[in-house]
């Protein structure tokens, strides 16, 4: 079987007619005598006119098989079948099963075509091992290696349904890679929306490995609420609350719609305007009165192609004040020097403190709002748990008392640190190295209340434990700084969490931090100063992965449906549909479809340097090997053959 | 150099004659003698001497008698009479000049040859199965009957060398020389059968083989041409003269040698005409040939 990258160049085949209708055309109309010896004539004529004949027919027909073959060629003819030379060469079907492919058209979902499209693509790939995998979250893979048979794959893609998730595209394009091994086709069938190619480098792939993009279809008009958040960050009992809800249309067009956003169950009904392609923000704010779990949800009038979007479940937890976790090793002098007036200070302040060491870290960082370390023993152990922190949007407040607090720094890179710290200070020469802040920055939050009261910070001496020849990184704020220039604190934002160093210690012995009350007035700024700049997402993704300690059930959008357990694997739960979750300690945790799924609108494979085939393309080109090389040496054969031919009829007259 | 003219022209028999009679002159001032030479067995009469004659011939002691110039004749000769056979199929009515044009005059000037030396000419001209017959002539007013009988002949229809040969051996009882005037595209084994017959009962044939030059050398700046046969049903034949011509050429020379081959099986001569020649020249040398046998 025969198919065309190009078509419309097939056009060129008329002129494949030229040879023959110019013959015609141009034939010389023979004149007419009579001649008496026709006999003898005849019997000359009889080998010599049928060879004539043969002759100007084979001219003729390898004329029109040159022209013939380079309009083929031109066209890009490719054959498939037994003839190609893909023939046993693995291939791996990949379909998208991220939240986007739920989308519902007048010709059935997405997630309809995009299985069909897949049947089609492993049928056709009748001659050659394949697989399917389902790029939902977790993927699904029909083998563990590409096989012949192709039951399991059909069966596989007949049972499966998208997720509520992103899908893992690029997980599930990982695994398809190594299911390949060195050499293989990959397909990838998608509906090419905009959160489609996420997490895939076509670049990083194997060179051996054919990536092609299948387009599925779909795409449209789509509004959604995108973002449910608080702020701060921290609900605190008795104390105001902002709830956000964030719409967008990702249409030709803008609309005015109503969103009904409801938190516990309080409800109200808010007017938006939302510009075409652009975003808009409503809000409403509370004080929550007790602790608790509080249920919010936002909601847009359904009716679009995508309904999972429509609504966005989330849940906050209001804590009686925020919670600060203050880690050191205790049997380091210095460590515990320091901490002491640190946790005194904050519990000062009202948060709620609690302390651990080291190995405690991991355990206790989830349950803690503001994390506060100090004279860390094992930097490399402590790592994880202080990364998780950040990327959950908590501050942490890093003292530099000993070398793991430095080296905390080389074990959170990539992420970079404020300000890099330099050498240890040799303590014999320098005394120990005490000087006086020289500089500090009164318009940031943190040090607003010195503002008139500046004198107190100059008479804060410390001792500096390590130089900062670096100065602060590029989109980090020096706070304080000694007089000779050499950084005391900075803070920089990590996602959507802070990172506060402190370059000095708060222990009685290093420093007159402690002494004075510009420790105390420090710390009782830092929930103003790192957490209102926090805006809390409400909802996890839908699809992610949640360590569990006990038992976790699905309630429903609503919390109103009966818990639904749902499956704990090596401490994992699955968020696999959006809504909410009960967990059996009495906490609740919200999944939503992820932001970028909802934006159906078709991406342009190219801006990622791909492009993308039908899925007719790519069924019919599934087991192809392009014939254009053999096209043109057939042309080329006709050629010289009707040179020799032609040749032959001139030499012959 | 006589020059032939065409057959509307010729069928006027004073044109014919006239004609041939330029011919005769021709073979006259070349001092041709007659064809018949056979051995001078018996003394039959005496004729008048006429231009031409072999001197040998003359009887001296007659001329001494009467003071007349007299030529001594045999009976071998008065006995071989002039046997024109004369193919009036269409294909003769082809070329140019024509080859029945060719064919009229030099048989009227051979007729008129032998009428002039006292000899007796008779015509077979045959076409479509038909043969048509003269009484022998002699005398001025044979000849004159010769040239209107020439005249008057259609060149058309079909006939074959060998049909007409085959028709004068049923036909012919005296021995007689026979002169075939045709372009003997038939089969030259038919013709080599018919002239054998011939000879076997005596007669003795010579074969003018006349041909158009067209027919000879086919002339490639023809270039494409679709040709048709006038005298057969056979379906016309489209060709390349250019590219035809070797071969055709070729076919053509071994056409002529087997037709000559199949007389000269009969003891028969084979004397190549291509009408572009003067009919005196071909007959003077054909005359002089056959004198010095």
């Amino acid at each position: 079987m025969i198919t065309f990258l190009v078509p419309a160049a097939l056009g060129l085949l008329a002129i494949a007619a030229a040879p023959p209708v110019v013959h015609l055309l141009t034939r010389r109309r023979a004149q007419v005598r009579p001649f008496p010896a026709l006999a003898l004539l005849a019997r000359v004529q009889a080998g010599r006119a049928r060879l004539s004949r043969l002759r100007e027919r084979a001219v003729l027909s390898l004329r029109t098989i040159a022209i013939a073959a380079c309009a083929l060629a031109a066209a890009g003819a490719l054959v498939h079948g037994s003839w190609s030379s893909t023939a046993g060469r693995p291939a791996v079907v990949v379909v998208d099963g991220s939240a986007s492919m739920r989308q519902a058209g007048a010709d059935g979902s997405s997630w309809s075509r995009a299985r069909s499209a897949a049947g089609r693509l492993l049928e056709s790939l009748r001659a050659r091992p394949r697989a399917v995998v389902i790029a939902a979250n977790p993927a699904r893979r029909s083998s563990p290696r590409p096989v012949a048979e192709l039951g399991a794959a059909l069966a596989l893609l007949a049972e499966s349904e998208p997720g509520a998730g992103d899908g893992g595209a690029g997980e599930a394009i990982a695994a398809a890679v190594a299911m390949l091994g060195d050499d293989g086709d990959l397909y990838f069938v998608t509906d090419l929306a905009r959160g489609s190619l996420g997490g895939i480098d076509p670049a990083a792939l194997p060179k051996t490995v054919s990536f092609h993009l299948v387009d599925a279809g779909g795409g449209g008009a789509n509004v959604a609420v995108v973002g449910l958040s608080c702020e701060p960050g921290v609900a605190i009992a008795g104390r105001p609350l902002t709830v956000q809800a964030r719409v967008a249309d990702y249409g030709p067009s803008a609309i005015d719609t109503r969103v009904r956003l409801q938190v516990g169950s309080h409800a109200t009904l808010l007017d938006v305007h939302v510009p075409a392609g652009g975003s808009s923000t409503v809000s409403c704010q509370l004080t929550p009165e007790s602790v608790g779990f509080l249920a919010v949800s936002a909601e847009v009038p359904s009716g679009d192609a995508l309904a999972d979007d429509d609504r966005r479940c989330g849940a906050i937890e209001v804590v009686s004040s925020l919670r600060a976790l203050v880690v050191g090793d205790g049997d380091r002098n210095d460590a515990a020097g320091a901490i002491r007036p640190l946790a005194a200070a904050l519990g000062a302040a009202g948060l709620d403190v609690r302390s651990t060491d080291g190995a405690g870290l991991a355990a206790e960082e989830r349950r803690s709002d503001i994390l506060v370390t100090a004279g860390i023993a094992d930097a490399a152990a402590a790592a994880p748990a202080v990364r998780a922190h950040l990327q959950a949007g908590g501050a942490w407040v890093q003292v530099i008392v000993g070398d793991g607090d430095a080296a905390i720094a080389t074990a959170l890179a990539p992420i970079a640190p404020p300000f890099a710290c330099g050498p240890r200070i040799d303590v014999s020469e320098q005394e120990r190295g005490s000087m006086g802040l020289g500089q500090a920055r009164l318009d940031h939050p943190l040090l607003a209340g010195f503002v008139g009261r500046e004198s107190l910070l100059g008479e804060v001496v410390s001792y500096r434990y390590r130089l900062t020849p670096g100065g602060p990184a590029a989109d980090a704020v020096p706070l304080l700084a000694y007089a000779d220039g050499s950084l005391a604190l900075a803070e920089r934002p990590v996602g959507s969490g802070r990172w506060l160093e402190l370059n000095c210690s708060s222990a009685a012995i290093d420093s007159t931090l402690s002494r004075s009350s510009v420790l105390a007035m420090l710390v009782a700024r830092l929930p103003l100063a790192l957490l209102p700049a926090r805006a809390a997402e409400l909802a996890r993704e839908a699809g992610a992965a949640l360590p569990v300690a006990a038992g976790i059930a699905y309630i429903g959008a609503d919390g109103a449906a009966a818990d639904a357990p749902v499956a704990v694997i090596d401490g994992q739960a699955r968020l696999a549909r959006p809504g909410l979750y009960r967990l059996s300690g009495g906490g609740l945790v919200a999944a939503a479809v992820p932001a970028p799924e909802s934006d159906l609108r078709r991406l342009d494979p190219a801006l990622v340097h791909l492009s993308a085939e039908s899925v007719d393309r790519a069924t019919s080109a599934s087991g192809e090997s392009p014939a254009w090389p053999w096209l043109l040496v057939l042309a080329a054969l006709a050629l010289v053959g009707e040179s020799w031919l032609a040749g032959g009829a001139r030499r012959s007259a | 150099m006589i020059s032939i003219p065409d057959v509307p022209r010729l069928a006027r028999s004073g044109a014919l004659e006239l004609t041939a009679r330029r011919v005769v002159e021709g073979l006259y001032a070349g001092r041709h003698r007659s064809p018949y030479l056979g051995p001078a067995t018996e003394f039959a009469d005496h004729r008048p001497y006429a231009p031409g004659d072999d001197l040998r011939s003359i009887d001296w002691r007659a001329y001494a008698r009467s003071d007349h110039l007299l030529v001594r004749r045999y009976r071998e000769e008065r006995d071989l009479p002039l046997m024109l056979a004369i193919d009036t199929s269409a294909s003769m009515a082809y070329g140019s000049p024509e080859k029945s044009a060719w064919a009229a005059i030099a048989s009227a000037a051979l007729g008129m040859l032998a009428i002039d030396q006292g000899d007796r000419v008779r015509v077979c001209a045959a076409r479509d199965g038909a043969a048509r017959w003269t009484a022998e002539l002699s005398g001025s007013p044979g000849a004159n009957a010769l040239c209107a009988e020439l005249s008057e002949l259609r060149w058309s229809g079909a006939a074959s060398a060998a049909d007409l040969l085959a028709e004068i051996a049923r036909r012919l009882e005296r021995r007689s020389l026979v002169v075939l005037m045709s372009d003997l595209l038939g089969d030259p084994l038919e013709l080599a059968r018919q002239a054998g017959v011939l000879a076997a009962r005596g007669h003795e044939l010579v074969g003018l083989h006349i041909l158009d030059r067209s027919e000879v050398e086919l002339p490639a700046s023809w270039g494409l041409v679709s040709l048709s046969d006038p005298e057969s049903a056979h379906a016309p034949i489209s060709c390349d003269a250019a590219q035809t011509k070797v071969a055709y050429d070729r076919a053509m020379a071994e056409h002529r040698e087997r037709c000559a081959r199949a007389l000269a099986g009969a003891r028969a001569e084979h004397v190549a005409v291509v009408t572009d020649q003067e009919p005196s020249e071909i007959l003077g040398r054909w005359l002089h040939r056959r004198a010095r046998r």
